[in-house]
Parts: structure tokens; sequence; C-alpha cells
């Protein structure tokens, strides 16, 4: 499913879509569409998250499930260039 | 109340670094008008906010804020490189 980058601009991509519908979402919580839209993709972000953190490293601390090593610990980090 | 989320919201890459453009971005991120104090106060002022859709607005917009932060103190160490 792509490289480490496309899957983080993926991901950041429907992160964006999520973080304006909330806001949207906060001052019309009876907007049906806006509802099915944010449900939409909010499974497909939970399942890029889940795929990215298998595949690579966990995003979330939730995805770090580990067994010989402690995956959150040894996981890259922005600033040192991961995420670019 | 946090948890941190280990990605960026957009990719930084520094081509170029640029100590002036460096010195911008610090006084955004913590300035007088920084992001910093612009997140502490959507999340303190939503406690007395008497509309309860609008005090929900506040702590999305103040934890946006904050992601924003992420973002330009990443920026921020990115040009370091430099010094």
């Amino acid at each position: 499913m792509g490289s480490r980058e496309q899957m983080l601009k993926d991901i950041g991509i429907v992160d964006f879509t999520l973080i304006e519908l909330t806001l949207y979402l906060d001052t019309h919580p009876y907007d049906r569409s806006a509802i099915e839209y944010f449900n939409h993709y909010s499974r497909i972000k939970n399942q890029m998250t889940k795929e990215f953190s298998q595949k690579f490293f966990p995003l979330t601390i939730d995805m770090a499930e580990s067994n010989k090593e402690w995956r959150w610990g040894m996981a890259p980090l922005p600033w040192e260039g991961a995420c670019n | 109340m946090w948890s941190y989320v280990n990605r960026l919201q957009f990719p930084v890459s520094i081509k170029e670094p640029n100590a002036n453009l460096a010195q911008v971005i610090i006084s955004q991120f913590g300035g007088p008008d920084g992001e910093l104090a612009a997140s502490m106060r959507y999340l303190s002022q939503r406690y007395s906010m008497p509309y309860r859709e609008v005090a929900g607005l506040l702590t999305d917009i103040g934890v946006s804020v904050a992601k924003l932060r992420i973002w330009n103190e990443t920026c921020k160490i990115s040009i370091k490189h430099l010094w």
C-alpha cells in the first residue's frame, strides 16, 4: 500500500478533512449529511492509521503493541526527518 | 487530555536553512501573539463559555492550534541545522 511517505501524506489528507468536519459539526450537530461524511472518513482514517502502524511504526500509543522491542519508544520522530 | 500522535499534519522539508525566517517562526510559535498563547486562551476560555456548542468548538480549535504548534516546533528545529 505505497511507501511510508505516501501513506503519511494520505493520512494527513484524510485527517485534514476530519479536522475541518469536526469544527463544522461542533456548531451544526444535526447536519445528517455532514455526519455521514464524518463517519465515512473517520473509518478510512482509522484503517489507514492501523495499516501504517503495523507496517512501519506506531502513530499513536494505542497502536504500539510490541513483541521483542518497545516499538513506541523506538519509533523515529518527526523532527528527525521521519515525516517528510 | 493529551495524546501524542507521532506524525506531522503536513510534511516539513527544509531545503534551505534561513535564520531570518526561523526568527519569525519562533515568534509566531511562542511570541506574545503566538500559537502557544492562543491555544492556551482557547482552552481556558471554554470553561466559562455559556454556549455549549461554542465550548465544544473552543476545545477543538485549542487542540488544532496545539497541533500547529507541533508543526512550528518541527520547522524551528529543522532550521536549527544552520546554527
